[in-house]
């Protein structure tokens, strides 16, 4: 218990003697601190973008709170350093600025006000005076006064402080630490001590004044956005622009442009027309066996041939309907022939005739019903005939 | 202060991730529509370069109604003469002419028949020989169609009939 309460005191001991304050060359030649507050003479406020020579820039910083910050002329407030303090500082010493504590100060405030801060250095006080109403910073002043130590101080800083009350109808007034606190002397004032510096962040500052930090994380970030979405468009647009010129390739063939673009039909088309053309004919082989039962007829003397028909019975569609209603089969060919009559019934010399026609002609062969009949000095037979594939 | 600005980057940057990667889409989902209209006229193509190696074979194999200006004209395409066959050709008329369908698709021939007395189509030459190669040749011609054959023996020379006999031709 002991323990715990001395560390706590030690460190906000800590704490008060680690905000080292820099004003003056002087003190930054001296400085020997890693964090260091700039305030003072060394700084430079504004509430237009102006560039003092000697001074060094920092970026804006937006003096409204809340949606405020988008509007078009949203106030920013400017803070340039005396390049003479960058100049004597160790590189690697970490700054804040005051005028960032009062500024947040300020911000934070409900109700008009006015923040008075500054340092005195050198038997002079610089005051730094910065306006808010309706949580924007509306007016930034500088004030020389000389030093906290004289009754001129406590008069300057009470005649400035009854001409702001008229000025901006009573505001609240606050006295910021370094500054000694006065708000028993000088009615209407209150006093902030330095926890208001407690917020403030140490950067470094490079040479031309700007924060490394503070804006290459966001734009980092938006390039890395930009960068993204600029190659995804470009990928996106290459892939379609490809494939728009590959389209205008294909398409520019003579082949499509011919059969005015593509058209499944007309392929069916051709593809129908090759099948008919390739499909094999009925009438050739119709021919060729037609052939060959004429000659094997022919090798049988006598015989005399009044009429060959094939097919017997003619596919009169197109189509192949079958066309046998009855059991019975019907023949491939009809063959009728003429024969001198020999002396013997006709049933015996037909069975001789067709056994001989069959052997050459590879038929099947038999007799019509009533497939014979004599005609004077001739017999003329009617067969039917059956090709075996 | 930062923090608002890394804020506002962050969602800047969201909506140019969303805006890149939503438009990305857009355009990739084109191309591969493109790309199957791309892939549709190739597959076209190589079907039509495939099938266009029988167009010529076809033009050639049968006659175009556009070079028949008649009858007589379709009757001395078939040149019965070059066989050594004889056709009373006069007495010919005209049955029947269609279009040949195939699977419903019209493929662009016309079935055109005709014949003399009967409807059949009689030839004769002056041996069965001569005859049978006759009937041959014409059977092997592509743009003729024969329903069917016969012989015919008798007094004379040899004849032959040919049932449906039928010729195709281009109608376009």
């Amino acid at each position: 218990m002991f323990k715990f309460t001395k560390r706590k005191i030690q460190k906000t001991q800590r704490g008060l003697s680690t905000l080292n304050y820099i004003s003056s060359i002087y003190e930054a030649q001296q400085n020997t601190s890693r964090k260091v507050i700039l305030s003072g003479f060394t700084i430079f406020n504004s509430m237009k973008n102006e560039i003092i020579p000697g001074f060094i820039a920092l970026p804006a910083r937006n003096a409204t709170t809340g949606f405020n910050v988008f509007k078009k002329n949203a106030p920013k407030v400017f803070f340039s350093v005396d390049s003479d303090i960058f100049n004597a500082l160790n590189k690697n010493v970490r700054c804040a600025v005051a005028g960032d504590a009062y500024l947040a100060f300020g911000l934070k405030q409900n109700v008009p006000t006015i923040i008075i801060g500054g340092r005195e250095i050198s038997g002079e006080t610089n005051i730094e005076v910065l306006v808010f109403n309706e949580g924007s910073l509306i007016e930034v002043a500088e004030h020389n006064l000389p030093s906290q130590d004289t009754s001129q101080y406590i008069d300057s800083l009470n005649n400035l402080v009854e001409k702001l009350s008229a000025q901006h109808d009573n505001p609240k007034i606050i006295l910021v630490a370094p500054l000694v606190d006065l708000s028993a002397k000088i009615k209407g004032i209150q006093y902030a001590d330095e926890h208001i510096f407690n917020s403030l962040t140490y950067r470094k500052i490079d040479v031309k004044g700007k924060r490394i930090t503070s804006l290459a994380i966001p734009a980092g970030i938006v390039l890395a956005g930009t960068i993204f979405y600029i190659t995804a468009i470009l990928m996106g647009w290459n892939l379609y622009t490809k494939a728009i010129n590959e389209y205008k390739e294909a398409v520019k063939d003579q082949l499509v442009i011919k059969q005015n673009g593509i058209d499944t039909q007309v392929l069916d088309v051709m593809d129908q027309q090759r099948i008919f053309m390739q499909a094999p004919k009925r009438q050739v082989k119709l021919s060729e066996q037609l052939k060959q039962i004429v000659i094997g007829i022919g090798k049988v003397s006598g015989v005399f041939i009044l009429e060959i028909k094939m097919p017997a019975v003619i596919d009169t569609a197109k189509e192949n309907i079958e066309l046998n209603n009855s059991k019975e089969p019907i023949p491939d060919v009809l063959i009728s022939l003429s024969v001198p009559k020999e002396d013997r019934s006709a049933m015996e010399q037909a069975k001789e005739l067709i056994n001989l026609i069959s052997q050459n002609t590879g038929l099947s062969i038999h007799l019509a019903r009533q497939g014979w009949h004599d005609e004077g000095l001739k017999r003329l037979f009617n067969i039917e005939g059956f090709i075996h594939d | 202060m930062i923090n608002s600005k890394v804020f506002i980057a962050a969602i800047f940057s969201a909506i140019l991730f969303m805006a890149g990667s939503a438009g990305y889409k857009i355009l990739a989902d084109k191309a591969i529509i493109q790309h199957d209209v791309i892939d549709a006229i190739s597959r076209w193509k190589q079907s039509y370069t495939v099938l266009a190696n029988n167009t010529e074979s076809w033009q050639k194999t049968y006659p175009s109604w556009k070079n028949i200006p008649d009858f007589y004209t379709l009757i001395g395409t078939i040149k019965f003469d070059e066989y050594h066959m004889t056709a009373d050709t006069d007495s010919f008329v005209i049955n029947s002419v269609d279009p040949v369908l195939l699977k419903d698709i019209d493929i662009g021939l016309s079935r055109v028949c005709f014949g003399g007395a009967n409807g059949d189509v009689l030839v004769s030459a002056p041996k069965f020989t001569i005859l049978l190669q006759g009937i041959q040749q014409i059977s092997a011609r592509q743009d003729i169609s024969i329903g069917s054959i016969s012989i015919l023996g008798g007094k004379g020379f040899p004849q032959a009939k040919f049932g449906q006999f039928c010729m195709y031709l281009r109608s376009r």
